[in-house]
């Protein structure tokens, strides 16, 4: 009857690794697809090409986006990033897992 | 054996190192993004009789507008700044403004959705200016006369 529990737990490990990997490579995506505002003197710079087209310009809304994909680009990683890190624990520290073991 | 544990425990920890490296990198940056203040800078470069992209400021917030001309394409003395605070109010449907003309021009304030009114001129010679495109909107207007490219900043404050 033991077998199949610690299958059961062996599994769980790996999804759990598979989910924090995920979420390290969702939040560098994030960080590389979303949109760089560039930041100069304490404040935000638009590409010149902004108010030389045809398109509305909203500087609260892209402001505001660029919050947002970054606020979740840094959940994401960080969360991600510290999980990992307790999730390879006994890899990274093997002697100190001992001790406390 | 031993080598091949060396080498694992090696590969583990420049994995943990560039994992540790690119979470830092990312949480700079986006401690970066979400403390600077709501302020954004926008540059134009307008030819005769040229109008920018509509910038449609906050919502019932009124915002900050600091424009100046750079004129660096003009290479002429045409170096201009004004200062204003404008409101997109969706009680008046219409934007609301007060503030300083460029070079001497004295107070500008006035409250239209009417496309084409003048709000503040942003260079020396009162040739660039800020217009209403709408009622929700402005734009810059380049009405000189000359063959000149004027260029410069708005930049918004909210």
């Amino acid at each position: 009857m033991e077998l199949p529990v610690k299958n059961k737990r062996n599994a769980r490990r790996v999804w759990l690794g598979l989910l924090l990997w995920t979420g390290l490579a969702a939040g560098l995506l994030v960080q590389a697809f979303g949109p760089h505002l560039k930041i100069q003197n304490n404040k935000f710079v638009f590409p010149p090409s902004l108010l030389s087209g045809e398109k509305e310009v909203r500087p609260d809304e892209i402001v505001a986006r660029e919050r947002r994909m970054q606020a979740l680009s840094g959940i994401l990683t960080l969360g991600s990033g510290l999980g990992l890190g307790f999730y390879y624990r006994q890899t990274l520290f093997p002697k100190a897992t001992l001790k406390g073991d | 054996m031993k080598d091949y544990k060396k080498v694992r425990r090696f590969g583990s920890l420049f994995l943990a190192a560039v994992v540790a490296i690119l979470t830092l990198s990312v949480m700079v940056h986006a401690t970066q993004v979400i403390t600077t203040p709501n302020a954004a800078s926008a540059s134009y470069s307008l030819a005769p009789g040229a109008n920018s992209a509509n910038i449609t400021p906050a919502v019932n917030t009124p915002v900050m507008i600091l424009a100046d001309q750079t004129g660096t394409v003009c290479h002429c003395d045409n170096v201009g700044s004004s200062l204003m605070t404008v409101v997109n109010s969706t009680v008046d449907v219409e934007l609301v403004w007060n503030g300083f003309e460029s070079t001497g021009g004295g107070l500008t304030h006035g409250f239209s959705p009417v496309a084409g009114t003048h709000i503040v001129f942003t260079d020396f010679s009162h040739l660039v200016d800020l217009q209403v495109s709408n009622a929700t909107s402005f734009h810059v207007h380049n009405s000189s006369a000359s063959t000149a490219t004027y260029n410069g900043n708005v930049t918004m404050i909210w």
